[in-house]
């Protein structure tokens, strides 16, 4: 196993990319290091050294959620260790209703159909945008009218979806008689 | 702590990681000390102002009071899927972090597919609301829950579409390539400048801000989705959508409004950071100008606006801007 010495290597890194860190202390020293330059030399990893690109990104992907949550966990502990714990009250744990005692269950409750047609044009749309984007990427290379015809064909059918909602009236709310 | 023996690439990750979190905490704790005196002064009253010199502390003691409270599950509630929704809430917003180009040096990652992580990782707060909303149940955070879901999905097509449309031009989902191509050309909302409005009322309507709050109607839904969260459960939520803010302006800045490019300053290495965190922090004043400003649409309206306008509009410059760049 061969390590490098990190912050040796890094330090000499910073003063390679001609950043001044003398007197910003440790922020400063931190900050540097994210400034100063990749060098393929610094991606050993526990001693490896990884030629794949994309796998350091995993890592650092990885090591930003397990960050992330514990940046998310850590409050919930202070917060158990902190908080008070009073005795259960008949009404303390139930749900909040402005005061009166809660009517039947949340979940059994209905909601607009709207909502689901809302979801069905999102999903017809959604799903075909998504082809979109390694158009986008690869745009500049096709052959100029063919690519214009293509694109303007795919997303007219893609605004079909919208036109086909709209004449049958998904746009239109209609107001509830319960007179 | 000893470094010698830590791996650079891993020394690094951390100093990533810990750059990240500091960067989400001094932000919100700003934001919010600055949405609460912004608010003030435009309703004619001071804000804060007892806790430190001219309430500079509010927002920390907050923090502490958060951390200080009981947390109440409700008896009805799903109690795993309860307490699993802050942290789904949180969690996804550190990550695009990883991809924001804050200068030209100060990027922790330039990944090649940038613009869609971001994107990818937005998208996630979805389901963290619908999550809070419905295990909580309780009427008013379910149906909180059920209009963010509904308005989030809208609103994330005209994102999409404008950001598309300046992909089109850069060919690269690469946060640096597509500062860089400002640089060295206009500024993307000079160029594809209804792109940039669709991509701004979109972004208030995907943080959940004002005029398009509807998940938090507070005066028909209460609290919507976050009714029975107490102490730092609400936090979290609260975090996450000041982190939010962040993200949103910071895309904004760096795809339409030449991420650091600006004046040259006698600051060496730091002055792209200042301008992009100065552009950042005067699109975030302008998100609070305009929710203390606007009443709230309708629900209807909200949707409507989105499906019946932005979209079309997005699509409209998608093809004028594939066209032209063709030609």
């Amino acid at each position: 196993m061969k390590f490098y010495k990190g912050d040796r290597f890094l330090r000499r890194q910073i003063f390679d990319s001609g950043l001044k860190i003398d007197s910003a202390g440790v922020p400063g020293y931190f900050v540097a290091v994210l400034m100063s330059d990749y060098r393929p030399e610094a991606q050993g990893v526990f001693g490896m050294l990884i030629e794949e690109e994309s796998l350091i990104e995993y890592m650092y992907i990885m090591l930003f959620l397990g960050v992330g949550f514990a940046v998310a966990f850590a409050p919930f502990v202070a917060a158990w260790m902190l908080a008070p714990r009073r005795k259960n009250t008949g009404s303390h744990e139930s749900n909040y209703e402005c005061g009166i005692e809660p009517y039947g269950k949340a979940w059994d409750f209905r909601y607009g159909v709207a909502y689901y047609l809302y979801a069905l044009i999102f999903l017809a749309f959604d799903v075909d945008i998504l082809f979109l984007f390694p158009v986008a990427t690869a745009f500049h290379e096709a052959e100029p009218l063919r690519a214009i015809v293509e694109f303007v064909i795919f997303v007219g059918i893609l605004s079909l979806a919208i036109v086909y909602a709209w004449v049958k009236g998904v746009f239109n709310w209609q107001r509830k008689n319960n007179s | 702590m000893d470094t010698a023996f830590l791996p650079p690439e891993l020394l690094r990750m951390l100093i990533a990681a810990l750059f990240v979190v500091t960067v989400v905490f001094v932000n919100a704790l700003f934001m919010v000390y600055a949405e609460r005196k912004i608010a003030g002064h435009i309703q004619r009253r001071p804000g804060p102002y007892e806790v430190g010199w001219h309430g500079i502390l509010q927002t920390l003691v907050d923090g502490i009071k958060l951390m200080t409270k009981e947390l109440v599950i409700p008896r009805d509630a799903n109690r795993m899927l309860f307490r699993v929704a802050p942290l789904l809430a949180f969690t996804p917003v550190v990550m695009p972090f990883l991809v924001l180009p804050f200068s030209e040096n100060l990027t922790i990652i330039d990944m090649n597919i940038g613009l869609i992580f971001i994107l990818a990782m937005a998208s996630l707060n979805v389901m963290a609301i619908l999550v809070a909303g419905w295990s909580s149940n309780n009427k008013y955070g379910l149906f909180g829950a059920m209009r963010s879901v509904a308005q989030n999905i809208a609103y994330e097509i005209p994102i999409l579409l404008s950001l598309l449309s300046v992909v089109l031009i850069t060919n690269s989902f690469s946060m640096r390539t597509i500062v860089e191509a400002q640089i060295s050309g206009l500024w993307f909302c000079l160029l594809q400048p209804l792109a940039f409005i669709i991509y701004l009322i979109a972004a208030l309507a995907e943080t959940n801000r004002a005029p398009f709050d509807m998940p938090e109607a507070e005066s028909e839904l209460t609290a919507g989705f976050h009714t029975e969260y107490s102490g730092m459960g609400f936090g979290l939520f609260f975090l996450g959508e000041y982190t939010n803010m962040f993200i949103v302006s910071s895309v904004a800045v760096a795809v339409f409004l030449g991420g650091w490019s600006g004046l040259p300053l006698p600051m060496d290495a730091w002055t792209g950071a200042f301008w992009f965190l100065l552009k950042v922090y005067i699109l975030m004043f302008i998100m609070i100008w305009v929710r203390w400003t606007y009443p709230r649409v309708r629900f209807d309206q909200l949707m409507n606006l989105s499906w019946k306008y932005l979209i079309p509009f997005a699509l409209l410059n998608l093809i004028v801007t594939a066209v032209i760049v063709k030609l």
